[in-house]
């Protein structure tokens, strides 16, 4: 008698307790996860930066291979002509920014992209619309764009406007 | 209604403390709902409007996301140890009430239940219960109120 009692108690408060849990619940399921804290980097005032360039395809890049060896180096004239000389490819050391760089494209002869960017205590990424017909047009729009997020620094999960101190 | 009123003045004073300060708890975690994450089943009716502390810190991530499920859990713990401490409880029905928050978590994550997976909740919620065991070793140990 007293066991079922027990139960019974132990069962009422779980339901309870059960039942406020599912109160708090959104009323949509969502699978975004729970907002993240806003940080700021600083800009990154050394230099070089030791860039190490990744980049992939979308689409079924013919030439993948080709882009893979030659591209990165160009990535990196343009980043250089963004901004001279602060960067360097890294070669056999540790590089300071991991780029990542996916190309896009809408089969009617357009580019895109979408890059990721890691440094050792963040990062950053943004995405380039299907707009461009050239890649060299592309690439170098990239490579203003990463110099901007690095010589300006950058806000995540921030409210707009954010200012970098 | 007034059998629950009954029972509460029976109470000792400790015990009942331990009571409001459960619900007290419960209500913090509501207006802290209310106040940081309104869009939550109970608080839907009343469309409120979301707060946001200008401050984007640690602070704001943890009223957003842990506040309301620590207030609950601690809420949760604080009733196991009045009626732990009434020995109307055996071990197994502790058990069951200390594995409800993290079985409602797993639930969410297998997607039987609405809201959100995350692994930092269960660690709110195993601080939580490490906590009450320490602070009311009765929860587990079968120790009862002395008169």
């Amino acid at each position: 008698m007293k066991r079922n009692k027990a139960d019974l108690l132990s069962f009422t408060i779980v339901l309870t307790f059960l039942l406020m849990a599912v109160a708090s619940a959104p009323p949509r399921q969502t699978y975004h996860s729970k907002p993240q804290p806003c940080t700021k980097h600083q800009p990154i005032n050394y230099s070089p930066v030791l860039v190490k360039v990744n980049i992939t395809g979308s689409y079924n890049m013919k030439d993948i291979t080709e882009v893979q060896r030659i591209r990165p180096t160009l990535v990196l004239d343009d980043l250089n002509i963004a901004n001279y000389s602060k960067y360097k490819l890294a070669d056999g050391v540790t590089p300071n920014l991991n780029l990542y760089i996916t190309l896009n494209n809408d089969n009617y002869g357009h580019y895109g992209a979408s890059v990721t960017a890691y440094v050792y205590d963040g990062d950053f990424n943004f995405t380039i619309n299907t707009d461009y017909v050239t890649l060299e047009k592309l690439y170098s729009d990239i490579a203003y764009k990463i110099n901007g997020y690095v010589t300006g620094g950058w806000c995540k999960n921030c409210p707009s406007p954010c200012v970098i101190n | 209604m007034s059998g629950v009123y009954h029972w509460f003045t029976r109470l000792s004073v400790r015990h009942k403390t331990l009571l409001l300060l459960a619900i007290g708890l419960l209500l913090a975690g509501l207006i802290n709902y209310y106040l940081f994450q309104p869009r939550i089943l109970i608080l839907e009716p009343f469309h409120p409007v979301r707060r946001s502390l200008n401050d984007h810190s640690f602070l704001q991530l943890f009223l957003i996301g842990y506040f309301s499920d620590a207030a609950w859990c601690s809420a949760l713990m604080l009733v196991t140890v009045v009626l732990s401490e009434h020995r109307v409880l055996y071990f197994r029905n502790k058990l069951l009430i200390f594995l409800l928050p993290f079985a409602i978590e797993a639930a969410q994550g297998f997607g039987l239940l609405k809201g959100t997976f995350d692994w930092y909740d269960l660690l709110t919620y195993g601080s939580v219960e490490c906590a009450s065991i320490i602070l009311f070793p009765s929860l587990i140990f079968p120790l009862y109120e002395k008169k």
